[in-house]
């Protein structure tokens, strides 16, 4: 935290003049964080978050003074306000009249003021509506205590972390020195009946240092304890805040009476405080507990736990990892099947965001150019509104007015701009983060917090400030410095010293260049988008419907009969008319998370040392899905307990262990055993690869085992149908409810859906790159059309005389393009170059497409040149049509 | 009778130092001793103030260092100057002699 609260005083301070900053700015910074630590600078009842934002904004608002009063300093150093002693009246000054004449300006220019505005509002809006996502996802801390000393742990197999095996995890709990507490969590699927409409719940599976571990205390009643983790134990739970409100209408008593979870009776222990949610989205929690089987050290090979460790005082990440690495490698030392496996530890942040970090901290850096472009802009704007004035303020300075104070009354003029632009920003905010809302991927981390907070309305005030310095200062500089003399003895010719001017060329040289980038990062993620999308997922989704349901482990405690209800389920769906197939299996392609382990091919020497995913599947799952067979033969009803074990292994499980040879009737056993021991299976077929974990996943090798003899009660049921699939879910459902009234299915979608949400994340970076892409190009094209426009209204006389001697129309547009194409040309190679650097960082979110991908570059460089040449055209067209007679009478 | 000027430093001034005539105290000490008095000013500009007397020689900061709630803190440590004592010693002499030189029925005998 401290960190972040002196990296925005590092900033203000080198924003500030040294010795405001050293003597004004820091002792109130100090002053303001001594406060925000004890606790005394705002109301206690205040969440962390909320006071963090307050301490945030008071530093800005200090920052802010402090740059006023530097301002006025200046000013009364150049003698400009000499008469008005007293550092308020200094500022009351600068705050009305200065103010108050700004606001005049801009009300008699609405065409300007719009049009600045407009663009501010998209830049200011643009950034802030992404730090908000960057705010709630990246910045906000977790809501456990310490977050920062909570790590999550994982096994590692081939350099990739893994989940954990049960016992390697109570080995790493007992042997440890590092960790204060490790706790094993999972989550999964209840039906909570009995109390209103049943309902479907994400619940969390906890050991009974969990709770402990985050460092989080119950609201009411208590967390888990070592006893309720017994396999014998009574059955209890654990409410959540949300569910607790929502279903029980925040009723205490709630605590000790038992509710039906799976139709089975768990005594309600305790309540956690409002916002705690772990693992994310979890409401409800149950003890974990782990049977004998479980743990027996033949399960050393199957992966399938999660796990939180909280570092002892004074312990780092590095010396925790290294000493679980010592425990693995002793382990690794007694068990060939955990030979190969490493540990990894990383803060528990980190895991949950990781993966969209990179991702967010692009974008957010995409809108900073978006905003450089917007500056530039007004920029641009100012300095020609600046030409035009020039003669106003050579009379200002004649009758006295120092160089100072010009350039105070011209910054607050872009102050307000700013403000205007900041205000209208975060309304466009707040409106485009509804809009994002709809667009974040369903497994975005920690994104229901995203929305407009004091934090995000101090960062769009330091943009809208630091902006009105950015694009305000170089104008009022250039402005205030007229040649007296020279404008009041030639009012007329004000234009053409402006015009001279290479600052407003170099200004659209710099946003072609910065809209080149953005366009070269819109058009790779776009290609790489269409690369993605034609991938061949290994199987064919098209008529076919997904259900996924878990039966209820209190009435199918029986592996027997968790796989005849699955079995009876999909021969009865398959049997219904339009229905071409039906199957099932656990974790269906394109999902996450996955499960398997180690296996032995028996025979061969080299056992224990390969790694496989595991999927338990029904006969027909293979034909409703649309995964090919390659050799041998798919699974039938008949592969039930009881027959001759078998597998079906994937094509690149094919590849890899048998090289050269047909694995049909070789031999194999599996070290991944839901209960027991595996039995030694005899592989029947091979079956195409599929994407398991998504579609930019190399493929891995799989073991598909039959469910009747590996059954699991947590099962995806897919049916290809003629025609379109969502018609039949009515017809799976009442098929379900024939078989049990109270299984119901967690979620039913057509397949082509986990299409779509394998390819959220892409299209929601590709949809905003696209978005601040295309506001680019239009304020790059403003800019450009805006300077072309001006110049050739300034340039009326001269062109005039030019056509008077003899220059044609062709003569006349060759020179108007030539002034006007040639800052688009440095911009342009400018781009070319900054784009080849930065999309580098593009690199690993892109999918078999090069960030140097000529095509990409020669497009986006064409659409680049196109519109502004359009821009450029168009002012050169007005200029051709100047009637020589007209501009000389006027000259 | 030698003639008093007028007193260079505000009321305000003359408050801060007097304040510090005792000990070096501390930024945030004097502010919430003034806004005892019923002055209220923000951090910038109080410590503004501050700088000024520091570039007049009346006052001499530096900054002083401890530690709150595990982190690093620096405080503004104000002392008085000589010519910061002389100044206040002038002021309130001059008051004093104003005073002393007040009747009620007549007003100020000599100015």
């Amino acid at each position: 935290m401290s960190d972040d609260l002196r990296g925005l005083a590092r900033v203000i301070v080198r924003l500030l003049p040294a010795r405001i900053a050293e003597r004004c700015f820091l002792p109130t910074y100090f002053d303001l964080l001594t406060d925000h630590l004890t606790g005394s600078g705002s109301p206690r009842r205040l969440t962390a978050a909320t006071r963090s934002a307050v301490f945030h904004a008071r530093v800005v608002g200090a920052g802010l003074e402090c740059a006023l009063r530097a301002l006025n300093e200046a000013g009364q150093r150049s003698g400009a306000t000499r008469a008005r002693p007293g550092f308020r009246k200094g500022i009351d000054q600068m705050l009305t009249q200065d103010l108050r004449f700004a606001l005049r300006m801009l009300w008699k220019n609405p065409g300007f003021t719009s049009v600045a505005t407009i663009a501010l509002a998209l830049g200011i809006g643009a950034n802030t509506a992404i730090f908000s996502i960057v705010h709630a996802v990246l910045l906000r801390p977790l809501p456990f205590h310490e977050p920062e000393r909570i790590l999550e742990l994982t096994e590692t197999a081939r350099g990739g972390p893994i989940t954990i095996a049960p016992p390697n995890l109570l080995d790493w709990k007992a042997r440890n020195t590092s960790f204060s507490a490790i706790a094993a969590y999972d989550d999964a699927v209840a039906t909570l009946t009995g109390a209103g409409e049943p309902e479907q719940i994400d619940v969390g599976l906890g050991d009974a240092e969990l709770f402990p571990t985050l460092g989080i205390h119950s609201l009411a009643g208590r967390t888990f304890v070592a006893d309720d983790m017994h396999t014998g134990a009574p059955p209890v739970v654990v409410l959540g805040y949300g569910t607790w409100q929502r279903r029980f209408g925040g009723d205490r008593t709630i605590v000790g009476r038992t509710l039906t979870f799976d139709g089975r009776q768990f005594e309600v222990i305790g309540i956690m405080p409002r916002g705690f949610s772990f693992p994310a989205g979890v409401d409800v929690w149950f003890p974990l507990k782990l049977t004998a089987d479980e743990m027996a050290p033949n399960q050393r090979g199957a992966h399938y736990l999660n796990a939180v460790g909280r570092l002892k005082e004074g312990v780092t990440a590095e010396q925790a990892i290294a000493d679980l690495a010592r425990i693995e490698a002793e382990i690794a030392a007694r068990y060939a099947s955990v030979q190969g496996y490493g540990v990894w530890a990383m803060p528990l942040l980190d895991s949950m965001v990781g993966s969209v970090r990179r991702p967010l901290l692009m974008l957010l850096g995409a809108v900073g150019f978006v905003l450089l472009i917007a500056c530039a802009n007004v920029s641009s704007l100012l300095l020609a509104r600046a030409s035009a004035r020039r003669t106003e303020i050579a009379v200002r300075c004649a009758l006295g007015a120092g160089r100072w104070r010009i350039v105070r009354q011209l910054l607050a003029e872009s102050v307000v701009l700013a403000c205007a632009g900041g205000v209208c920003g975060v309304l466009l905010a707040a409106w485009g983060i509804r809009a994002l809302d709809g667009l974040l991927p369903q497994d975005f981390p920690r994104a229901d917090a995203v929305g407009v907070n004091l934090s995000v309305l101090s960062f769009s005030l330091l943009v809208s400030i630091s902006t009105a310095l950015a694009f305000g200062i170089a104008p009022s500089l250039y402005a205030s410095r007229p040649d007296v003399a020279a404008f009041l003895k030639d009012a007329r010719r004000e234009g053409s010293a402006g015009l001279r001017h290479g600052s407003r060329r170099a200004l659209i040289a710099l946003e072609v260049a910065l809209a080149l980038v953005l366009l070269a990062g819109a058009g790779l993620a776009l290609r790489s988008f269409a690369r993605l999308t034609a991938v061949d997922p290994g199987f064919n989704p098209e008529g076919v419907l997904a259900l996924e349901l878990s039966v209820p482990d209190a009435r199918y405690s029986d592996p027997a009969d968790v796989a005849r209800f699955y079995q009876q389920y999909v021969e009865a769906l398959a049997a219904q008319p339009g229905v071409v197939a039906a199957g099932g299996v656990m974790r269906p392609p394109l999902t996450p998370r996955g499960f398997g382990g180690t296996f032995s091919i028996i025979g061969s020497e080299d056992n224990d040392k390969f790694t496989i995913q595991v999927r338990p599947a029904t006969a027909g799952y293979f034909e409703a899905l649309g995964i090919p067979l390659r050799r041998g033969r798919l699974f039938t009803p008949a592969d039930r307990r009881g027959t001759s074990p078998v597998v079906l292994v994937s094509e690149e499980a094919a590849r890899r262990f048998w090289p050269g040879k047909d694995p049909v009737g070789q031999a194999l056993r599996l070290h991944v055993a839901i209960s027991g021991d595996e039995p030694v299976r005899e592989v029947a077929g091979v079956v195409g690869d599929v994407k398991l974990r998504g579609l930019e996943s190399r493929p891995s090798p799989v073991a598909y085992v039959p469910h009747g003899q590996y059954a699991s009660s947590a099962m995806t049921v897919f049916i290809r149908t003629h025609g379109d699939p969502s018609g039949f879910a009515l017809v799976a459902k009442t098929q379900l409810a024939l078989l049990d009234r109270e299984v119901a299915p967690t979620r039913i979608r057509p397949a082509a859906a986990m299409i779509g949400s394998a390819v959220a994340q892409p299209r929601f970076r590709l949809v905003l790159l696209g978005l601040f892409a295309t506001i680019a190009l239009t304020l790059a094209a403003v800019g450009l059309y805006g300077m072309m426009a001006f110049s050739v209204s300034q340039r009326q006389g001269e062109i005039g005389i030019r056509m008077a001697l003899g220059a044609d129309r062709t003569q006349v547009m060759r020179l108007v393009l030539r002034q006007g194409l040639m800052p688009v040309a440095i911009g342009m190679a400018a781009g070319l170059l900054g784009a080849a650097a930065l999309t580098q960082l593009l690199a690993g979110l892109l999918f078999e497409i090069s960030p140097l991908d000529p095509a990409t570059y020669l497009a986006v460089a064409s659409v680049l040149g196109a519109v502004a040449a359009i821009a450029c055209y168009i002012p050169a067209r007005r200029a051709t049509r100047v009637d020589p007679l007209v501009a000389l009478r006027t000259e | 009778m030698s003639r008093r000027r007028i007193p260079e430093i505000t009321h305000l001034q003359f408050l801060v130092l007097g304040m510090l005539r005792g000990a070096p105290h501390f930024g945030r000490g004097v502010r919430k001793e003034l806004a005892r008095h019923g002055v209220r000013r923000s951090g910038p500009a109080f410590y503004q103030m501050m700088a000024r007397l520091e570039d007049a020689g009346l006052v001499a900061g530096e900054y002083d260092q401890k530690i709150v709630a595990g982190q690093i803190i620096k405080e503004r440590l104000y002392g008085l100057t000589p010519a910061g004592a002389a100044a206040w010693a002038a002021t309130r002499d001059f008051y004093l002699s104003k005073i002393a030189a007040f009747d009620p029925d007549e007003g100020l005998t000599h100015v």
